[in-house]
């Protein structure tokens, strides 16, 4: 009995330790049914990463061309030093110590880029220093061993061939921001912290069609990171070739033309909405963001006054000054106010509403009919008419002449600019409109903003009889298998102006007397054989200026000049805007930047004969 | 000496269990060495697997009575060898635990661990239920100790730790009050941080701290568990198929032919590989405690059970050490990881427990 209770007790305890066992056992099968198939994607899928090295295969941007071809925007070959913290075999700090010493760059700003992209998988590279010199290329890669877990890789670097060269149009790359990758991912667009991206310009209008597909070459790799063979490749593809309507000619013209000024310059087809050139001073060199900022640089972007950054084409806003005279006629004569044949005395002042209104030349134009007032830009003829017409015909008139608002061109950001109404006024300040106030408005000052770009649109309508067309910039963008179908940009009509032939036809001989009749304001943009229209005009910025000339007072204190138009008179083939920042009279400073164009313009397109025939060619030919 | 009873009762289920896992084992030795350094090793293995066979049959021919009845003599001869290791023992891999035989090194460790198992078994089954006195712990506490104090000198504090589970086991089956278990437990808390401060080394306890963090050093002590976790989860349900495992053939495992082998075997055959192979071991264990249910006398109930404490404790800490759940700690898998002493004194120790299952109604 003894031995059996004792056998009965000892097998209680075995059965103990086999409980425990099988628990023991059963709890290795969870821990394996939760690494390989609740974790089992996972792990697939680093297994991967593990065996398969990917590089990136960056894609080059595509070009940007001019309307003939010709390269304004490329890719050079540059090779950038990158560290691939996986392949490191001394630590990260003796490392990157023993490179910042070869790079001549502070160690700390090696270890902060790095510290930026701590986040990428350890097998991906970050870029340590852009653009090696071919002296820091032959150094590494001839110590290729001694530096395992750095790399000098070639790309391809945003080239601007024409350095400033239509920079405001082209804008710049530079590094992707962690948003814009968020937000591409959304978009179902590839984007990796540290990729070039556009920043600015037609750069980030089109950067989807330029930026293209970075490819993948795979490696096979063992333990020891040691290439065993390729296991799939995947091409880059570059990016869409864009083909602008810029007319590099033109453009170059534009830019040398317009000198150290700073504004702004548009010439357009006005038949089309197709912009030959863009120009906006201050400028700055595109080429030296393609590379990683320095911080001082950026710095003296950013601090710079003047601010080179902006488009002043598409983003200052000032009131036009005397070429509204334009948009008063137009409205006169349409809502029946005036005929062509209303004339005025001008006397150098007028009283309305009990204020005087001076006109700019002091002894007075005499009776000057409409075409007259245009010509010689007399202002009493049109306060009487702004009075006539008051404010929200004026801003009817305006807002059909597309001024006030975006002309839809596709660069960014466009500003809209104002015309004042009643109703604006009451929502803004809560106040009613004065009937005074019109009085400045109807010359082209007071509340009124438009951009240089508004007002050349708006001289395009006039000049090709009545239709605005959306002003563009990029003709194509060529298609990619497998990338981008291409896209083909056509005229796009935006509105017509709404008024009579008959109405042109004055507001048109009008522009043109400015130009050609003496007596007008804008003698220096005259160009032979090639009828300019134009009208100049003036944005007063400081009411004590008013009959001091120009040149007497301190830059900032001049007014700023406007000088907008077409040419030719009859089947005009190109449209203008020129803006001058404190240019004084828009006559002297941005007429003859249009003349030098224009002169451009028409040798290109419309070359002379020959004065005499070489007789030789002649008999030659003649055999 | 085997008459017709004992071939009738001999468990034949145990028997191919062993030769499949062993079989496996080699399987995958190919597979893990295949085009490393270290190709053949198969082959070699399946020498050990022929030896472990012939000496688990000369085990098994001889009653486990005359094993137990003279295991003081054999516990004294190894711990004398265990003492020669030390003086003239050699070095691998920092321990001083190999006696260099010519063809091969042999790591008498393993093989203390059973002459151990025999004199426990010899001991405890002369203790009555209800008599296991704190004189009785100390004394098995001692037999253990005088092992394990040697081996961790060399120093191999893994293979010295796969004595615990035979002292526990043992101290169960001899019937350790649950009050004193609470008094070891407390004890040994409170020893704990001594231990942590002056008893290990340096980078005993940076195993013990990649342990508890694997991701804290990736490219250092934490990069085995990483890429063996990765091999195991990577060959997810049915695994990437034989010799075709991308973190075995690309050797991203250091030794996966020896303590990592089991990672092979799941990046190759998957979670269903995986649950087959525990389920053999599953057999093996399960075969042995009915065995010592059905032992004819307390020391073979001792014995079996003290035997398969080890065995199924490398297989807890080996198998686990490769998903991360426990600490790398050098112990072999056993019958399939790579190995003479290893192999060998597994089969030896099956051939006791067969022994004593053989053995249940002899006289």
């Amino acid at each position: 009995m003894q031995l059996s209770d004792d056998r009965r007790t000892i097998t209680r305890r075995v059965d103990l330790i086999r409980t425990v066992g099988y628990l023991i056992l059963g709890f290795l099968v969870l821990g394996f049914w939760y690494h390989q198939v609740l974790q089992g994607s996972y792990y697939r899928e680093r297994s991967e990463n593990n065996r398969l090295k990917t590089q990136v295969l960056y894609a080059p941007r595509g070009l940007i061309l001019d309307r003939e071809g010709n390269v304004l925007a490329g890719n050079n070959l540059s090779f950038d030093l990158e560290l691939i913290r996986e392949d490191m075999q001394i630590p990260q700090e003796d490392l990157l110590a023993a490179v910042s010493r070869v790079v001549e760059l502070p160690l700390e700003q090696l270890e902060e880029r790095v510290e930026k992209y701590e986040s990428l998988r350890r097998f991906r590279p970050i870029v340590l220093k852009e653009n090696l010199s071919l002296e820091e290329v032959s150094h590494f890669a001839s110590r290729r061993e001694s530096y395992a877990g750095i790399r000098v890789h070639q790309k391809h670097l945003r080239h601007y061939s024409g350095d400033v060269l239509g920079a405001h149009l082209m804008g710049y790359v530079g590094e992707v921001t962690a948003e814009q990758v968020e937000r591409a991912a959304g978009r179902d667009q590839k984007l990796l912290p540290g990729d070039l991206v556009g920043k600015a310009g037609l750069e980030l209008k089109y950067n989807r069609e330029l930026q293209g597909a970075n490819g993948e070459k795979q490696m096979v790799v063992n333990s020891l990171g040691r290439e065993i063979r390729e296991h799939g490749r995947q091409q880059p593809i570059q990016g869409c070739t864009v083909r602008l309507t810029i007319d590099r000619d033109i453009q170059a013209a534009a830019e040398e033309a317009f000198g150290e000024e700073t504004g702004a310059a548009i010439f357009l087809d006005p038949n089309s909405g197709r912009i030959l050139a863009l120009v906006s001073r201050p400028v700055f060199d595109p080429n030296k963001f393609a590379v990683r900022l320095s911080g001082e640089f950026w710095d003296s972007i950013i601090s710079n006054p003047e601010h080179p950054l902006q488009n002043r084409a598409i983003q200052s806003k000032y009131p036009p000054g005397s070429a509204f005279k334009i948009v008063m006629a137009a409205a006169g004569l349409e809502e029946g106010v005036i005929t062509p044949a209303t004339a005025r005395t001008c006397v150098g002042q007028t009283r309305i509403y009990n204020h005087t209104f001076r006109c700019w030349r002091a002894g007075g134009h005499g009776t000057v009919a409409l075409k007259e007032a245009i010509h010689k830009s007399c202002n009493v003829y049109f306060y009487h008419l702004g009075a006539q017409l008051g404010i929200d015909n004026i801003h009817k008139w305006a807002a059909r002449f597309g001024l006030g608002s975006e002309t839809g061109i596709d660069l960014d950001p466009e500003t809209p600019g104002l015309i004042p109404s009643a109703a604006w006024k009451q929502k803004t300040y809560k106040q009613p409109w004065y009937p005074g106030e019109t009085i400045s408005i109807a010359i082209g000052q007071g509340y009124l903003e438009v951009t240089p770009v508004q007002l050349a649109v708006a001289m395009a309508a006039v000049g090709n009889g009545g239709t605005r067309y959306q002003p563009y910039l990029v003709e194509e963008i060529e298609g990619r298998d497998g990338y981008y179908e291409g896209r083909r940009f056509t005229p796009h009509k935006l509105d017509d102006l709404g008024v009579r032939p008959s109405t042109i036809r004055v507001l048109k001989e009008a522009l043109w007397m400015v130009v050609n009749v003496d007596g007008g304001t804008a003698r220096r943009a005259r160009v032979a054989g090639f009828d300019v229209c134009g009208k100049t005009s003036t944005a007063q910025i400081h009411t004590a200026s008013a009959g001091v000339k120009p040149k007497d007072l301190p830059r900032e204190m001049r007014d700023h000049a406007w000088f907008s138009g077409f040419a030719p008179r009859d089947n005009p083939e190109i449209a203008f805007c020129v803006f001058i920042e404190h240019g004084g009279h828009g006559g002297d400073t941005a007429a003859p930047v249009v003349q030098k164009v224009l002169e451009v313009y028409r040798d290109k397109y419309h070359p002379q004969p020959p004065e005499e025939a070489d007789p030789t060619l002649v008999a030659r030919a003649g055999s | 000496m085997l008459n017709h009873r004992a071939l009738f009762n001999f468990d034949w289920s145990m028997l191919v269990v062993t030769l499949v896992i062993s079989a496996l084992g080699v399987a995958l030795i190919l597979s893990a060495t295949y085009g490393g350094t270290n190709e053949g090793l198969h082959s070699k293995q399946a020498l050990w697997i022929a030896a472990g066979l012939g000496l688990m049959l000369l085990v098994l021919a001889v009653d486990y009575h005359f094993w137990v009845e003279f295991s003081g003599y054999f516990y004294i001869l190894s711990i004398l060898v265990l003492v020669g290791v030390l003086i003239f023992g050699k070095t691998i891999s920092g321990a001083r635990s190999w006696i260099p035989l010519g063809f091969f090194n042999f790591q008498p460790s393993e093989l203390v661990k059973i002459t151990t198992a025999l004199l426990l078994a010899r001991y405890c089954a002369e203790i009555r239920d209800d008599g296991y006195r704190w004189a009785n712990m100390l004394v098995t506490g001692g037999m253990v100790a005088l092992p394990v104090g040697l081996i961790a000198l060399q120093p191999d504090l893994g293979t010295a730790l796969t004595f615990v589970p035979l002292l526990a086991a043992v101290n169960i089956l001899a019937g350790i009050r649950f009050k004193t278990v609470g008094v070891l437990v407390l004890a040994g808390l409170i020893m704990l941080p001594i231990a942590w401060n002056f008893g290990l080394a340096d980078y005993q306890k940076a195993r013990i701290k990649t342990f508890i963090d694997p991701e804290s050093d990736p490219l250092g002590a934490g990069y085995q568990i990483a890429q063996s976790k990765i091999a195991v989860g990577s060959g997810r349900l049915l695994g990437k198929g034989f010799m075709s495992g991308t973190q075995s053939q690309l050797k991203f495992i250091p030794e996966q032919h020896t303590d990592f082998i089991f990672s092979v075997l799941a990046e190759e055959f998957g979670f269903l590989g995986v649950t087959f192979t525990l389920g053999l071991y599953f057999i093996l264990f399960s075969r042995s405690v009915n065995a010592a249910r059905n032992a004819r006398d307390r020391r073979g109930i001792f014995l079996a059970l003290g035997l398969v404490s080890i065995l199924l404790f490398h297989v807890l800490v080996n198998v686990g050490m490769v998903i991360g759940i426990m600490p790398t700690t050098g112990i072999p898998l056993p019958l399939m990881s790579y190995g003479g002493s290893s192999v060998i004194s597994s089969f030896i120790a099956i051939g006791l427990i067969l022994n004593v299952r053989v053995r249940r109604f002899t006289n």
